[in-house]
This record gives structure tokens, sequence and C-alpha cells, in this order.
């Protein structure tokens, strides 16, 4: 097993380990076997499977890597997982919260499996080799960007998800588009949104905030507003959202209230949802 | 301008005097009770229904409101700021201009102001800017606030008499924030969250390709 430490900064996850003898342990109830590991060894008597992967990445904070043993013992880790070239760069785009994309491992679309995460003793680790994953502090944040979408995704009200599928319908088809809005769409950074008094209320006040990037004050001279009325048609007040308003601006124009008061807008892709939007 | 918002706001407060001498303010005001009372005027330049009709205004437009407003400044821009530096709701600041809250925030997308619209947004971010105390929440609670007097500088400030307002809080000296270089084009990328429709459109099925081998693992049961 090879191990890959992180370029050492306090705080940046990414400690990566690599090897071509990794392992993945979970347990399984020898009943129910759901994965072919777990078919593959249920006869046996046991209830954990060990699945050969093709490497570990540590998850584990540096800072709290470098802690003594005695204090910290323990390391998180995933198992790193190959994927085809596509997924590979669906998952750089954060379109895959399972995954996350090992910087230092892009070009071998090998990454790693957030659905499979175990905890270890740190000697385990101590006859690896150790390599850098993440060989920058960009690199680092990337990768801890893709941690915290696993781990920090908004669970959205059903009656929410369903209500906004035609504007999600719209971003997903329109973005690729070589049209205006498909230009205007790709110029966006951000779609938060914010739940006043909050989301389980009774009656809930729905803000859209589209930040758009800085420089894009006129899109290509047309007006964001023309736009914007668009997307709001899409999401016209109905059952527990009875007040709806949305503004296209820029990051610096959000307060920071604004900003730490409204969730991303994160959602899963409709068709995984069963979701069909008529036309 | 809908009723609610002129009976919240009697035209019978006891401050009178503005940049403008209140001339302006009566013919507003009066027009005001006209079009709310009887009129119900439909068609709009916003997105709601409910807006105030703009062409209610134009008798502002070619007043001589004396507030310096370079080009630079946009109406969208400066709607920005003051609700950044008030403090105020976005309910608050379009009961200001008389407006649906919706209306507004199409302003802050870009949607064009009439010119008398426009002037009352550079005199409210001129007063606004002058009164700083140099926190959202102060500005907030300062304009909400009932004076001494029993004026409450928000219903003045709809009632444009920004000097009064100025002469009842005064100036705000709001300290000087610091202003951070820029972060490099690297860093900010960095930061980026992912895109929109990268977001909107997440994939949760696991594709992997597995290497295939699977074994019984070593296992010694500690005792509880």
């Amino acid at each position: 097993m090879t191990v890959w430490t992180p370029r050492c900064r306090h705080g940046a996850k990414g400690t990566v380990c690599w090897g071509s003898t990794g392992s993945s342990t979970h347990r399984f109830d020898p009943t129910v076997p759901l994965t072919e590991a777990s078919t593959a060894v249920r006869e046996q008597g046991v209830d954990l499977a060990e699945s050969a992967v093709r490497g570990l990445v540590v998850l584990t904070q540096t800072c709290d890597i470098v802690r003594t043993s005695r204090e910290r013992p323990f390391l998180e880790v995933a198992p790193i997982v190959e994927v085809a070239a596509h997924v590979a760069h669906e998952i750089e785009r954060g379109r895959r919260p399972v995954y996350g994309i090992i910087p230092a491992l892009r070009t071998r679309r090998l990454v790693a499996d957030l659905d499979r995460t175990m905890t270890i003793e740190k000697a385990v680790t101590a006859q690896w080799t150790r390599i850098a994953g993440c060989r920058s502090d960009a690199e680092a944040r990337r990768f801890a960007l893709a941690l915290v979408r696993k781990r920090a995704r908004v669970a959205f009200p059903d009656d929410f998800t369903a209500w906004v599928a035609r504007l999600q319908a719209r971003l997903l088809e329109r973005h690729d588009r070589q049209s205006d809005e498909g230009r205007a769409l790709r110029a966006l950074r951000e779609i938060r949104v914010q739940a006043a008094p909050e989301w389980d209320a009774p009656t809930v006040e729905v803000t859209f905030w589209f930040i758009r990037e800085d420089e894009a004050i006129d899109f290509e001279g047309q007006r964001w507003d023309t736009l914007l009325g668009g997307w709001l048609q899409l999401i016209p007040a109905t059952g527990r959202f009875r007040h709806v308003d949305g503004t296209v601006l820029a990051l610096e124009d959000l307060t920071a209230k604004e900003y730490v008061e409204s969730d991303p807008l994160d959602l899963d892709h409709l068709s995984t949802r069963g979701v069909v939007i008529p036309k | 301008m809908s009723l609610p918002f002129v009976d919240r706001y009697p035209l019978g407060m006891p401050c009178s005097t503005t940049s403008a001498q209140g001339a302006m303010r009566d013919r507003v005001y009066n027009l005001l009770i006209r079009v709310g009372g009887v009129l119900g005027i439909p068609g709009t330049t916003s997105a709601d229904s409910g807006a105030t009709p703009d062409h209610a205004f134009i008798t502002q437009a070619q007043t001589n409101s004396g507030v310096h407003m370079p080009e630079s400044q946009a109406p969208r821009a400066a709607i920005l700021e003051l609700r950044r530096v008030s403090g105020l709701t976005w309910d608050q600041l379009a009961r200001l201009f008389g407006i649906t809250r919706r209306s507004l925030h199409f302003w802050a997308s870009g949607k064009p102001l009439t010119p008398a619209h426009e002037e009352r947004l550079h005199r409210l971010l001129a007063t606004v800017r002058q009164l700083d105390r140099g926190s959202a929440h102060a500005n907030r609670t300062l304009l909400l606030g009932v004076h001494a007097d029993g004026c409450i500088p928000f219903d003045l400030l709809v009632a444009e008499q920004y000097e009064r307002v100025l002469a009842l809080l005064g100036p705000g000296h709001a300290p000087t924030r610091p202003h951070p270089a820029a972060l490099a084009v690297d860093a900010r990328a960095a930061r980026a969250p992912y895109a929109p429709e990268d977001m909107a459109g997440a994939l949760p099925d696991r594709v992997h390709i597995e290497v295939g081998q699977v074994r019984v693992p070593r296992v010694t049961r500690g005792r509880p």
C-alpha cells in the first residue's frame, strides 16, 4: 500500500493513500446481502466482507493526523475506485456527490468513494508509502469541497423539490445551449434559496438569489430582470409557498446575513427522482 | 400604490421641511390618495400587478433634487447599497417607494426605474449615507425608532422629508471599513462553489468499476 501525504497545512484535508493492494471492509446482514461482495462471502458464516480497492484516501484533517496516536488513534479513510473518463469529469464538476475527485490521481480516473468511508487505526498506515494527493491550496480546497458537499446537502422538503422541479428542469435543459438564456445561466455563479420563517412553517416566503459573476452586469445586452421574470414564472406561489421572490445580483451585493440564511439549490437530478415535467 | 401604504403612513405628520420645500411631496401624496382610493390603475412596468403605477410619479421626474448622481451609479447598484447600508428589509424598502417587494427585486436585477423613482432612490441613498452609523443593524434601529417628538424617521423618509431626517438623526460618522486587497484569480476560483446546473442536477448513483476481488476478513471479536 502506498500512502500519499498531503501538502502539510494546518486544517487541510486530503492525505491520500494509494497503492495496488488496498481493501475496504464493511459489515452486512448475511440474511439480506445487498452487494456483490456480501453475497460472495455470505455462505461462510461471516457478516464482514473485504473488497479489493485501488487504494485509500485519508479524509482526516492534517491537524488531527499530526496529533499523537494516543490522543487521536484513528484515521477516517475512503476507498479509491476507478471510474470512466466522462464520470471523472462529472465528479470534478460536482455533479456526483457520492465521489470526490483526488487531484493527484485525476489523470488515472481514480476517485474517492465517499459512500464507503471507514475507520482505521493510525498504525495501520505505518508501513505504507506516502504520496501527496493535494499539491496546492487550491487542490486541497476542491477536495474539501467534495467532502463538505457529501455531508452538508440540504434536505429540502418534498413539496419544495416538487414545486421547484420546473425551474430545475429549465436550468438543466437550457444550460448547455447556445442561446441567450444558456449563456446567461453559465454566467451565474450560484443559486441560493431562502425560506422564511423556516422550511417547516405552514406558510413559507421563498426568495431565490441568482448570484451572477461580478463582471456580468448586463448580459450581452440583455437585462437580467427579463430572464428573472421567466424563471419566476416557473415557480408561481402555490401551497405553502405563498410568497415567491428572486433577484439577480453579484456576490458582493448579497449581505452576509442573507448568504448565511439561505441554502444552495442542491437537488438530485429529476430523472433520479422519477419526475416528469409536463411540456 | 396600495391603500394599506397610504393608511399606514398618514399625511398629517408634523414634519414639513424637505429639500424640495414640500411642493413635490404634496403633489405626490394627493395623487397617491386618488390612485389608491379610487382607480387601482392596471398595467405597470413591474412584473407584479400590485405594483405602483410608475406613471403616477411622473410629476416628480423633472425636479432638481440637487443630489449628485454619477453615471457610474446605476440604480441597480444604488438599491443594493441602500439596502446594505440602511439595514431595512426588502419589504420596508419597497414601502419607501410605494411599490411591491417583487418590483424592488426586479429593479435590483436591472429593470429600469422611472426618472421619478430614480431621483427618489438617490435622495434616499444620499440621506442614508449621511446618517450611516457603520452598522446596518444600528441604522435600521435608528430609522424605525420613535424619536422624542413622536416622529419615526422611516415615516419621514416615506414622506420624502430627507432634511428633516438628517436634522433629527445627525450625521453618522461611520468608521471607515477596511478594504482588503483583491484575491488572486486562482484563489477566487478555488473558493468558487460548484456551478448551479451541477448543483441542481446531482446524480446519486454508484457507477465506478469494482476491482472484483472479495474475501472474508480476519476478525477478532472483542468482548463487550
